[in-house]
C-alpha cells in the first residue's frame, strides 16, 4: 500500500466504461446545459447511475450550498409535472407522457433522480381543483416515498390535501412551496378546519430539514403558522420569501426545541417591529442570516435588535436593504445592547458610498466584529450617477481608494480579504467581484 | 536548487524540483510530510506514485514545467484580484499539448490531474472531455469514447423517455 492506502496491484482503469464516479461526476461539471448531461444518461448502465448521482447532487446543491440571497425564481427542479388546467384537458397527452414513463408501477421509482417539480397554476374552477388534487393524491401515493426534495407551485391547496402531501413524502429532505392565488378562500378553510391548525406531531416528514416559503403575490399567515409550528424542531435551513412572518414567539412556536436546529436563516421582504422585536425566547445556534428587504422601510433598532439574538453563533451575516429607519439613540441602543459577535467571520452588506445604510450599519456594527475576517461590499457604487456597466480599470481602483478611505483595515483588526461587488455585475456566490488582500 | 524523485507505477524515476513539484498538491503534502519525519534536512524526498504510469507522469510534469509561473488558480473562477485578471483561459501551447492525445490517454491525464491534484490540467483535460460531449447524439458520444450499450430491454428506451421528461416541462 503507498501512503494513500491505494493498492499497488490495483491498475488504473484505462476504459472510458470503468471511468470512476466521481470523475465523471466532476466532467459533468463541466456541462452546465441540462440537455447535455441527458445523453450521458443513456450510454452505459455506468455512465446513468453517475450522472443520475450527480444531477441529484446538482440540484441538491441549490439547498446544501449557501447562498445568500433568495433566488426569484423558483428553485430548479427537473424533472416536473404540469398540472395547469390545459394539461389535465389534454388529459390523453399527460397519460401519454406519464403512463408510459412515470407511472409504470406502484413499487418502481419512476424518477431519474428523486426530484420533483411540480407546478399548477391557476384553476378557477374547483370542479377542476378536485380533479387536480385527485391526480396529485394518486400519484404521490404510489411514489412520493422516493422522493428526496420537491417544489410544488399551486394556486391553492386544501389544508386536508396539504396535510396528505406531506404524509406521502416520508423521506423528503428539501421542500419548496408556493401557494399563489385565492387566498382568501384559503385562509377560510385553513381556519375553519380546526383539526387541521393543529399540526401532527411527530412530524410526517421527519428528515426534511430544508425548507423554503415562496408566496408570490399572495399571504398566507395560517398556512405558513401551520407549516412552521410544525417543522420548527427540525429544519436547518429556512426560507421565506413573503411579508407575513410570524414572531418567533413561543405563542405561536409552543412545541419544545423550536429552532433548535436551525443553522441558516432567510428572510426576504419581512417583517414589522413585532417580528424584529421577537426571538428571545429561543435559543438559537444560527450561524448564516440573510435579510433582504427591497421596497418596505425597515425600523433599523428593531433589525439591530433582530439580529442580536443570534450574537453567540453567527458566522455569516448578510444584510441588503434598500430603505431604513435610524435608530432614535444609536448611544443608549450601543450601552443596552453590548453583545459581541465572536464567531462572525463574513459581513455583506450593501449600500456602500453614497447610501447611508452602509454607514449606518458600520457605526452600529463595527465596534462589535472584532474577529471579522471577510468583507463583502455589494452594489459598490459611489455616486448616484455612476453605473458600472463593464468591468473596468477605473472601477478597480476606485475600489481601491475607497476601502483604504474607509480604513476597513483599521476598524477590523483580522480582517483578510474584502470583495467588492460592483453594482450590476456581481453578487456573492455569482458574477464578478475583486478581492483586496490585506498587505500589512 | 532542492529536488524530489518521483517514481511512476512502473519504476520511471523522475528528477525534478521541488518548486515545481509543489505546485502538485499531492506532491507537496508528500515533501512536507517527508521533510517532517526525516532527521536530515538535506535529505532527498523520494515519492513513489503507484496509480501513474510513466508516460502520464511524464506529460504531467511537462505541463506543469510549462506552466511554472501561472498563478494559482482561486478555487471561485469568477473572483479576479486587484493586481489584474489571472489567466483562466486554455492557452494556444494547452491546445498542441492535448491535440495529439487519443481519448484514452485523456482519461489517464484527467485520473493523474485528479490524483495529484493539479487542478489546471485538471481543468483542461476535463474541458477537452466536455467538448466531446456536447452537442453530439449518444450514438455519437458512444463512438467517440468506444463504449457499447450495456442497456437490457426496454431500459433504454424507459432512459429516453425520462431524458424527454426532464426537459419538456
Amino acid at each position: 500500500m503507498d501512503s494513500n492506502g491505494i493498492n499497488p496491484c490495483r491498475a488504473s482503469p484505462t476504459r472510458w466504461a470503468e471511468i470512476p464516479a466521481e470523475l465523471l461526476d466532476k466532467i459533468s461539471e463541466y456541462l452546465p446545459k441540462l440537455s447535455d448531461v441527458l445523453p450521458m444518461r443513456m450510454v452505459s448502465k455506468h455512465w446513468n447511475s453517475v450522472i443520475n448521482s450527480a444531477l441529484e447532487h446538482r440540484i441538491m446543491q441549490q439547498w446544501t450550498v449557501w447562498l445568500p440571497f433568495i433566488k426569484l425564481s423558483n428553485i430548479s427542479h427537473y424533472p416536473a409535472i404540469d398540472l395547469s388546467p390545459q394539461m389535465i384537458y389534454t388529459w390523453k397527452k399527460v397519460d401519454a407522457d406519464y403512463g408510459s414513463c412515470l407511472i409504470r408501477e406502484k413499487d418502481v421509482n419512476p424518477f431519474p433522480n428523486n426530484f420533483l417539480n411540480i407546478h399548477c397554476i391557476p384553476s378557477l374552477l374547483y370542479s377542476l381543483q378536485n380533479r387536480i388534487e385527485e391526480k396529485l393524491n394518486g400519484f404521490l401515493a404510489w411514489h412520493g416515498n422516493n422522493l428526496v426534495s420537491l417544489t410544488l407551485v399551486l394556486t391553492e391547496i386544501s389544508p386536508d390535501r396539504f396535510q396528505k402531501t406531506l404524509e406521502q413524502v416520508p423521506n423528503l429532505r428539501a421542500f419548496s412551496i408556493a401557494v399563489m392565488g385565492k387566498v382568501r378562500d384559503l385562509h377560510e378553510r385553513v381556519k375553519n378546519t380546526e383539526s387541521r391548525t393543529e399540526p401532527l406531531q411527530p412530524s410526517p416528514c421527519s428528515k426534511l430539514e430544508y425548507l423554503r416559503i415562496c408566496q408570490g403575490t399572495s399571504v398566507n399567515c395560517e398556512l405558513i403558522q401551520w407549516l412552521l409550528k410544525l417543522l420548527a424542531p427540525q429544519l436547518k435551513s429556512l426560507e421565506i420569501d413573503g411579508n407575513e412572518l410570524p414572531p418567533f414567539d413561543q405563542e405561536h412556536y409552543p412545541v419544545a426545541g423550536s429552532f433548535q436546529k436551525l443553522k441558516w436563516l432567510k428572510i426576504r421582504y419581512p417583517p414589522n417591529l413585532n417580528f424584529l422585536r421577537s426571538g428571545s425566547a429561543f435559543r438559537w445556534s444560527i450561524t448564516n442570516l440573510s435579510i433582504q428587504v427591497l421596497g418596505p422601510v425597515v425600523p433599523m433598532q428593531g433589525l439591530l435588535e433582530f439580529i442580536d439574538n443570534f450574537s453567540g453563533s453567527l458566522s455569516n451575516l448578510y444584510l441588503y436593504i434598500e430603505k431604513f429607519v435610524h435608530v432614535e439613540k444609536p448611544e443608549e441602543f450601543l450601552a443596552k445592547k453590548a453583545s459581541c459577535f465572536p464567531k462572525l467571520l463574513t459581513l455583506a452588506v450593501n449600500g456602500v458610498g453614497f447610501r447611508p445604510v452602509f454607514q449606518f450599519v458600520k457605526t452600529n456594527f463595527t465596534p462589535r466584529f472584532r474577529n471579522l475576517k471577510t468583507l463583502q461590499l455589494l452594489d459598490f457604487q459611489l455616486g448616484p450617477s455612476i453605473h458600472y456597466g463593464t468591468w473596468s480599470e477605473m472601477l478597480k481602483k476606485e475600489a481601491i481608494q475607497y476601502c483604504e478611505h474607509e480604513g476597513f483595515w483599521k476598524s477590523f483588526p483580522k480582517l483578510q480579504k474584502i470583495e467588492v461587488y460592483p453594482i450590476q455585475l456581481g453578487m456573492p456566490g455569482k458574477g464578478k467581484f475583486y478581492y483586496l488582500q490585506r498587505t500589512n | 536548487m532542492a529536488l524530489v524523485r518521483v517514481i511512476s507505477s512502473d519504476g520511471a524515476a523522475f528528477l525534478v524540483s521541488q518548486r515545481l513539484a509543489k505546485r502538485s498538491g499531492k506532491l507537496k503534502t508528500e515533501i512536507e510530510t517527508f521533510r517532517k519525519s526525516s532527521d536530515n534536512s538535506e535529505a532527498q524526498p523520494e515519492i513513489r506514485i503507484v496509480t501513474i504510469r510513466a508516460e502520464i507522469l511524464r506529460l504531467v510534469l511537462q505541463w506543469l514545467q510549462q506552466h511554472q509561473n501561472d498563478p494559482v488558480l482561486p478555487a471561485n473562477q469568477n473572483e479576479q484580484d486587484g493586481r489584474g485578471d489571472a489567466e483562466m483561459g486554455q492557452s494556444q501551447w494547452d491546445r498542441d499539448f492535448l491535440a495529439p492525445m487519443d481519448l484514452g490517454i485523456v482519461m489517464e491525464l484527467i485520473l493523474a490531474a485528479n490524483h495529484l491534484e493539479v487542478k489546471g490540467l485538471l481543468d483542461i483535460t476535463c474541458k477537452l472531455v466536455e467538448s466531446k460531449i456536447t452537442g453530439r447524439t449518444v450514438d455519437e458520444i458512444r463512438t467517440a469514447f468506444k463504449l457499447k450499450s450495456d442497456f437490457k430491454g426496454n431500459e433504454e428506451e424507459q432512459t429516453r423517455l425520462e431524458n424527454r421528461w426532464c426537459v419538456e416541462n
